[in-house]
């Protein structure tokens, strides 16, 4: 009975609303904290200074030594006052993806996409906008460290020289250890080849926590070489991914997005999109995409992967097909005995029928989390559907060392704790957090004598290694890197370091004697190399200018099978994985591996599914949390191969059963990065050798106090609430009811009765259109119009209390059943009514409409009714409860934009269509006496799907215009007769019709 | 009207005045206590005006709570006052004289209170003066489309109106006071405030028509003041604020809780200064009745709302009425409000019930409580779940809030002990020509 | 009246009797003093209809006009804005502060325009010199015959008071 009861009260939070669960949360009247709030204590004097102390920043900016090249489009002279855009780019999980970055008066204020770079073109991500602030974070490092006391760079780089090191570690430097991350960067690769030759017996290792390599160790095991698959989502109809995030969570994600968006932004009815099938265990952006996915534990991918190819084969083998694409016969008949579990045979059918249906236009994409011989299976399905040489090519992998055995880091733990390694030199990364638990990697490295960690900050790893080199940011370095297919592209700094330190290029010439080499001339040194032939200065300039080095992406190879390796492997494939209650861990969409665990806009970004900032917690399916009767909110103790954590319980619908899902990234402490201390847990500390991120075995039990009551935790999520409770918000048609029914969105725009018929005026009129076909909800364009338009954050007092400040959300409804219900995104921002309900009811005007139709916000005459807020239908108005500003560190306020007003305390505030931007474009024109150009909102400009469309009315040519003439355009709350000049194309899914249609994304 | 035996005119004026020469242990008390309340108010101000309204519960989509609700709450008690001096006056209730008084010395004191809010809540409450137009450098001038300079210019004209007519009604008794005070000081006080008035027959001549004119003045003001404030709402377009039965609901809301709360006044001062013969069974008679009336039309309203959210049949208004409110989260706050407001009153179809203080003063209480609750529903279970579910959010008031709204309910005491003791609480010369006159028609009626 | 003869009554019906006599006896210029309005003392005393309420019908107007023209001249004539797609001239919008406006002119001629009439505040009057007078805004009530009277003659006018059995009969005179 008592379970019932419990059983529904989980039903209740989660299908009704978590009011009731904060209810229960609001014993004590809320903010009976906040007098300990340091915030709610700020004074005007202490505003006053900081605004002083603001007004000193800007002009005041050091430019790199070096001669630095702008983005090739900008006028070559250089005009006070303009931004300034230099290509540049950044490196993540070992691939580099290149990037403009926005430059005042010396000062980089804005991260944007370089058209011109594959990984990018023209996008940028999450980690890539809000890089920016980890540039001016003030907890980075900023001197070096020997033992306890601070040290300057000559002492530790003497520590580094041959003549100090070559001693302790041997002459042939088997007593050397270097720890990297995985990298593709040719100067890297240049550094440790002269450091292998002066010290041929080094250990040099590459460690990453994020991905287990399965991917290389597959084509190893296929291929017998580490090939990387290139996907063309483009060509390609049907895609299966095998719990694979492309859409977000891969380093090639900005191109894939983009293309696979190309593929689903359908104009007319009669157009064709391709279709996505997903099987994976939690819910990711990926798969809220999908039109068919398949929630199961992440040890089931396996069989059903197996099974997925046993069908695919057994079709293209029968009689009168394509015949078989080689595959020989024993590794055949292996693979026609892997058997699905059951219950999944008619969907697997139906996905093999559909991949058969359309061959070598489709792809079959493999997870970097799931073990190698789901990869092999990949692998073979690709290949039996006949897009190997179409729609996936293979390049060998820009990775250094990529497959071999240096990217394992137990054998290196294994030398540490044997003391084998006198002196380890840990560049970047953080492994005494990151590494596997089990491996004990902080113990080992204080039985290193000499160890040097060289870093953003003063981090874990720091706190456990002699000696500390502060590591620069990019946007402070010389450098370069390659993009996932081989691209190589410099890496120019746009300041001169702000603090000090050095790159990981330079450490390395230190370990070979060459302590005052610069980055700037090894790097030249390398590409005169690499660039010869031709006129290098030219060839040098056309580089930094373009920020890719034309033709330097990796040529496509022709994989050669090993069949007798795969078939060996192919028959460890187990047809049902273990039923224990299963755990796997994530790559957070916000805080990565937990590097930029100290970045508060990243902090404070909302998960893309489950909404949550500022911490992380065990997400599971609402049928499972009945059985473990827990409700969000209750702190569970996570059991797992005998380490225990602690994380509130978070119930995420679509979640798979039996499964619980952790982000990584969170529980930082133990080191200078205050932010980042102690939000959320430590989900490294489950992480176990071999690294596997899932696996059998967890126990979840309700956490108790000292008191023996159950604890629970106030979990900080921007939305509340989930269901669309039948009302015309975010609108979605499957393809074959919109080309039945092309007017279905009809009823949701056109004229409204109204007493006063507003009229278009003439000139600009500025729109926007927003597809939610092809919006994945990654939150890009929620960071870029952050990072714009000089948005505070709140912190998790502020998000749970209901302040948010963005500007720009993305709002996520579940549509059908709660256990697996289909996922809508929609990006929500002020609407910029034509008739704006806001604007009548201000009493002071400080909100009215410009005559180019932007709801504008005057903060000067603002006295902060809020009448405005409770008026808007929309909910998009933000206010400043305190004064948020003074909360902003001196370095942080360099990278507010100068050309948008920093807000003060007690207005309002929201979307302005980036009217500085607008306002740019227009004072150009009027210069050259033209029309208005283009111009693009930083939402817009971010989306790597490029979902935002925004334009003049008045201008019949601009695409805004064609766009609003698709069928499925439709107002937001249209009844209401506010007349949105924001206006979206309804969400269009591509469901198999074999399959059951509702749940599932169907 | 009651006689009481065997006291002339002298000793009744005397009687009537002399808590104003004596205070008493209690009043000090009373006095001690509503002042402490009073610091808590004014130290929850200057911090909210420190720090910012971050330190209130409010929130996006709740961006209104406490202090409207609070400002609703006030001016709606301050109608009573009103509406028993002017709208009982052109009615010849000429029971009202006893009561007519504290009544309008409450009107004041709540639109004191009233007026605090406003101005508390606003982001940066140092630029209030906005809502005012006058001319300005940037040519700046307030939007009057919107219902708050509305609301500006009606509470203004109401304290302003409500002023002066209690004031005027004050002269002669001040005059009365100048007469009787003990000692020189006091007589020179009260001089200055009864501007040389010599009741002299051309005074009363033009006196008469004045008080009957601004009578007359304030009677639309009791109506259009709350009907303006119910605008503040009513103009949105929020499913449960936008409704065209708001300004009648309101005004009625606003008079019931007034009544409640001269109630809570008068019963103790009954008691205290044994004016059982002046404030008699037959004013506490009609002013339940008055109470029962109210609470008819509020019930009306709240069905009509109701009902028309269910006919509409928009989808947003249903919610709003037929699922958050009795039902949401708030569902306790919402059924208790009903229960104070639609239940307590129907105790008055009992005479017994309605005559007796000790009901009525529980009965005022929680009348009060409820009138308070039905502005918390109005405006925060409008807010906290409108149009996309995606900004629904959950709202809870904090301590400052808290001490704002006991503050200020301190703030009206500490003013009410100081009226009780500076000022003839009760209108002596109008009550004396009543006795006058119903004696001379005594005497008429005895002489054949 | 700042001089004449006064006479002290215990009850207001005294008031009235002798004002009537007087009145009978051809005195014009006549005052009383009473704790509160007496019924009947007006057209006795020869008091017309009170021109007060056409001042402060007047007031009521120029209160109108001001509040309509202050919000007409601000939102329309001085700076017309674009506010939420409504015409700019929104006559409904301007009703509830014109009203406003209105009762508020009307109220504070009332007022004002009373003391004026009345010519007060006056903190000092010679009446007030008059031992026990104090309590005309008590319980006595006073007649008063000016003597600016043209028939006043002070012997002639005590007797005829003195004839009416009041408390007593007193003089003033302006320097007293």
């Amino acid at each position: 009975m008592s379970n019932d009861r419990h059983w529904w009260r989980d039903l209740d939070e989660l299908l009704d609303t978590p009011d009731f669960r904060e209810a229960l949360g609001r014993e004590f009247p809320a903010g009976a904290a906040e007098l300990a709030d340091g915030m709610t204590r700020r004074s005007f004097v202490r505003l006053l200074g900081a605004s002083i102390a603001l007004a000193g920043v800007g002009g005041c900016f050091e430019r790199p030594r070096e001669r630095i090249l702008p983005y090739v489009s900008e006028p070559p002279e250089s005009t006070p006052g303009l931004a300034r855009h230099y290509a540049t780019s950044m490196t993540l999980g070992g691939y580099a993806t290149g990037l403009l970055v926005e430059s005042h008066a010396g000062r980089p204020t804005k991260i944007e996409g370089n058209p011109d770079h594959p990984a990018s073109l023209g996008a940028a991500g999450v980690y890539e906008q809000a890089s920016i602030l980890q540039l001016y974070d003030p907890e980075r490092a900023r001197a070096p460290r020997l033992g306890r006391g601070k040290s300057s760079w000559s002492d530790v780089g003497a520590l580094l020289s041959p003549a100090r090191l070559g001693p302790l570690v041997g002459a042939r430097g088997a007593g050397l250890g270097l720890l990297l991350e995985p990298s593709a960067s040719p100067l890297s690769s240049e550094m440790l080849g002269r450091v292998r030759e002066g010290y041929p017996e080094a250990g040099v290792h590459f460690y990453s926590p994020l991905g287990s390599r399965a991917s290389d160790r597959a084509a190893l095991t296929a291929f017998g070489r580490a090939l990387l698959p290139q996907y063309d989502f483009r060509s390609a109809d049907v895609v299966l991914s095998l719990d694979a995030d492309f859409l977000a969570g891969v380093p090639f994600s900005l191109r894939y997005a983009r293309d696979f968006a190309d593929r689903r932004r359908i104009a007319a009815p009669t157009d064709e999109m391709n279709r996505l099938y997903v099987i994976e265990p939690g819910l990711s952006v990926t798969g809220g995409t999908a039109d068919h996915r398949l929630r199961v534990r992440a040890g089931e991918v396996e069989s059903l992967a197996g099974a997925v190819l046993a069908e695919v084969t057994r079709r293209v083998n029968a009689p009168g097909t394509r015949g078989g694409q080689g595959i020989p016969g024993d590794v055949a008949s292996v693979i026609s005995g892997l058997e699905p579990p059951p219950g999944h045979r008619e969907w697997i059918t139906a996905l093999a029928r559909d991949l058969d249906a359309h061959p070598g236009r489709t792809i079959v994409i493999a997870g970097e989390r799931q073990p190698p011989r789901v990869h092999v299976l990949a692998h073979l399905l690709n290949a039996a559907l006949g897009n190997v040489g179409r729609t996936v090519r293979y390049i060998e992998s820009p990775l250094l060392e990529a497959g071999a055995p240096s990217h394992e880091l137990a054998p290196l733990v294994e030398a540490m704790r044997g003391g084998a390694v006198r002196a380890l030199l840990v560049l970047d990364g953080n492994p005494a957090y990151t590494a596997p638990a089990d491996l004990e990697f902080a113990a080992a490295l204080r039985r290193v004598p000499t160890s040097i960690y060289h870093g953003l900050y003063e981090n874990e790893t720091a706190r456990a290694c002699g000696a500390f080199v502060p590591s620069l940011h990019y946007l402070e370095s010389w450098a370069d890197g390659r993009a996932w297919d081989g691209t190589a592209s410099l890496v120019q700094p746009l300041v001169a370091p702000l603090y000090g330190g050095k790159t990981d290029a330079e450490l390395l010439a230190a370990l070979i004697g060459d302590s005052e080499a610069g980055a700037h001339e090894l790097l030249q040194e390398l590409w005169r190399g690499h660039m010869a032939g031709t006129d290098f200065a030219n060839a040098w300039d056309e580089a930094l200018q373009r920020g890719v080095i034309a033709g330097s992406a990796a040529s496509e190879t022709t994989p050669a099978w090993r069949w007798g390796a795969i078939g060996t492997e192919l028959a460890g494939t187990r047809a049902r994985a273990d039923t224990s209650l299963e755990l796997v861990l994530d790559q957070d969409p916000s805080v990565y591996d937990g590097r930029f665990a100290n970045n508060v806009w990243l902090q404070e970004l909302p998960d893309p599914v489950t909404k949550l900032t500022w911490g992380n917690a065990a997400l599971l399916s609402p049928a499972t949390a009945a059985r473990l009767q827990v409700a969000t909110g209750d702190v569970v103790e996570l059991a797992y191969h005998g380490r225990t954590l602690r994380v509130p319980a978070f119930l995420l619908p679509g979640h798979a059963v039996d499964s619980v899902s952790l982000r990584l990234g969170y529980g930082r402490g133990a080191g200078d990065e205050a932010v980042a201390d102690g939000v959320g847990a430590n989900a490294y500390r489950l992480l176990t050798g071999g690294m596997a991120h899932f696996g059998g075995g967890l126990a979840v039990s309700p956490a108790l106090g000292d008191d023996g009551a159950p604890l629970r935790e106030r979990l900080a999520t921007t939305q509340t609430h989930w269901r669309l409770e039948g009302r015309p918000v975010a609108l979605r048609a499957a393809l074959d009811d919109y080309r039945r029914n092309p007017a279905f969105a009809e009823p949701e725009r056109g004229r409204v009765l109204s007493l006063y018929e507003p009229g278009t005026g003439s000139g600009d009129q500025w729109a926007m259109v927003i597809d939610l076909a092809t919006c994945t909800g990654c939150s890009a364009c929620v960071v870029a119009c952050q990072a714009e338009n000089n948005i505070p954050v709140v912190g998790k007092e502020g998000v749970l209390d209901g302040r948010e400040m963005h500007w720009l959300r993305i709002d996520r409804y579940f549509e059908g059943s709660v256990e697996d219900p289909a996922v809508l995104m929609q990006p929500m921002l002020c609407q910029h009514c034509e008739k704006a309900p806001c604007e009548y009811v201000c009493p002071v005007s400080a909100t009215l409409h410009s005559p180019d139709g932007l709801n504008e916000m005057v903060y000067n005459r603002c006295i902060g009714t809020r009448f405005c807020s409770n008026n808007c239908p929309y909910k998009v108005r933000r206010f400043n409860w305190f004064d948020y500003n003074a909360e902003v560190a001196e370095t942080e306020r360099m990278a507010k934009n100068p050309d948008v007003t920093v807000r003060g305390r007690g207005v309002m505030e929201k979307c302005t269509f980036c009217v500085q931007r607008i306002r740019e474009a227009q004072i150009a024109a009027g210069i050259e006496g033209a029309a208005t150009g283009e111009v693009r909102t930083a939402c817009q400009q971010a989306c790597p799907a490029r979902a935002i469309t925004f334009g003049s009315l008045n201008d019949p040519e601009s695409e805004l215009v064609r766009r609003r003439a698709e069928p499925r355009r439709y107002a937001v709350l249209h009844e209401l007769g506010t007349v949105p000049r924001v206006q979206y194309l309804a969400a269009i899914t591509n469901p198999n019709p074999e399959l059951p249609r509702g749940d599932g994304g169907g | 009207m009651a006689t009481a035996v065997g006291s002339g005119p002298a000793q009744f004026t005397d009687r009537l005045l002399a808590p104003a020469w004596t205070p008493s242990r209690v009043w000090w008390v009373l006095f001690g206590v509503s002042g402490a309340g009073t610091l808590v108010l004014a130290g929850a101000v200057a911090y909210t005006v420190a720090t910012g309204i971050g330190v209130w519960g409010n929130n996006i989509p709740v961006a209104w709570a406490y202090a409207i609700i609070n400002f609703v709450w006030w001016i709606g008690i301050g109608h009573a006052g009103t509406f028993i001096s002017a709208f009982l006056l052109l009615f010849h209730q000429r029971w009202r004289s006893s009561i007519n008084r504290v009544a309008e010395a409450m009107t004041l004191f709540a639109l004191v209170n009233a007026g605090l809010f406003p101005l508390l809540h606003l982001g940066r409450p140092w630029f209030f003066y906005w809502l005012i137009p006058y001319p300005t450098r940037m040519g700046v001038w307030p939007q009057f489309k919107s219902a708050l300079p509305w609301d500006a210019a009606a509470v203004a004209t109401y304290f302003t109106v409500s002023l002066l007519f209690w004031y005027l009604g004050l002269v002669p008794d001040l005059a009365a006071a100048r007469d009787r005070a003990p000692g020189r000081t006091r007589r020179r006080i009260y001089g200055v405030f009864a501007l040389g008035w010599r009741g002299a027959g051309r005074q009363w001549h033009q006196y008469r028509v004045a008080y009957l004119v601004l009578a007359g003045l304030a009677a639309p003001l009791v109506i259009s003041v709350h009907s303006i404030v119910s605008l503040d709402f009513a103009i949105s377009q929020l499913p449960g604020w936008h409704s065209t039965i708001f300004p009648p609901y309101f005004v009625a809301g606003a008079i019931y809780s007034g009544f409640a709360m001269v109630l809570l006044l008068l019963i103790p001062l009954r008691r205290a200064f044994r004016l059982e013969d002046l404030i008699t069974e037959r004013h506490l008679d009609n002013m339940a009745k008055l109470l029962l009336a109210m609470a008819w039309m509020l019930i009306y309203s709240y069905v009509v709302e109701t009902f028309m959210a269910w006919y509409s049949g928009n989808a947003y208004e249903r919610y709003t009425y037929l699922v958050e409110r009795p039902l949401g989260p708030y569902a306790w706050i919402f059924w208790g409000m009903l229960t104070a407001n639609v239940v307590v009153p129907q105790l008055f179809w009992w005479r017994r019930l309605r005559v007796s203080p000790p009901v009525l003063f529980a009965a005022s209480l929680l009348i009060l409580a409820g009138m308070w609750t039905e502005r918390f529903i109005i405006i925060v279970t409008s807010l906290n779940r409108d149009f996309l579910p995606s900004s629904w959010h959950f709202y809870a008031p904090t301590w400052v809030d808290w001490s704002i709204l006991f503050g200020s309910v301190a703030f009206f005491f500490l003013l009410f002990f100081l009226f009780l003791r500076f000022v003839p609480m009760v209108a002596i010369s109008e009550l004396k020509q009543q006795r006058h006159e119903a004696s001379a028609a005594a005497a008429a009626v005895a002489a054949p | 009246m700042k001089a004449g003869v006064l006479a002290e009554f215990p009850s207001a019906e005294g008031v009235l009797e002798a004002l009537a006599v007087l009145r009978r006896n051809g005195y014009r210029r006549l005052e009383s003093y009473t704790p509160y309005p007496v019924e009947g003392a007006d057209d006795r005393l020869g008091l017309g209809r009170s021109r007060l309420p056409r001042f402060i019908f007047a007031g009521g107007v120029l209160g109108a006009i001001l509040g309509y023209g202050i919000q007409w001249y601000a939102n329309v004539w001085d700076y017309p804005q674009s506010i939420g797609g409504r015409p700019v001239h929104a006559v409904a919008a301007f009703i509830p502060a014109t009203f406003e406006a209105t009762v508020l002119g009307a109220a504070l001629v009332a007022f004002f325009g009373l003391f004026v009439a009345l010519r007060l505040p006056e903190l000092w009057h010679p009446v007030f010199e008059i031992d026990g007078f104090e309590r005309a805004s008590v319980d006595r009530f006073w007649v008063g015959v000016d003597a600016r009277d043209r028939r006043f003659d002070d012997r002639k006018v005590t007797g005829l008071l003195e004839g009416l059995h009041p408390l007593r009969v007193v003089p003033i005179a302006e320097d007293a």
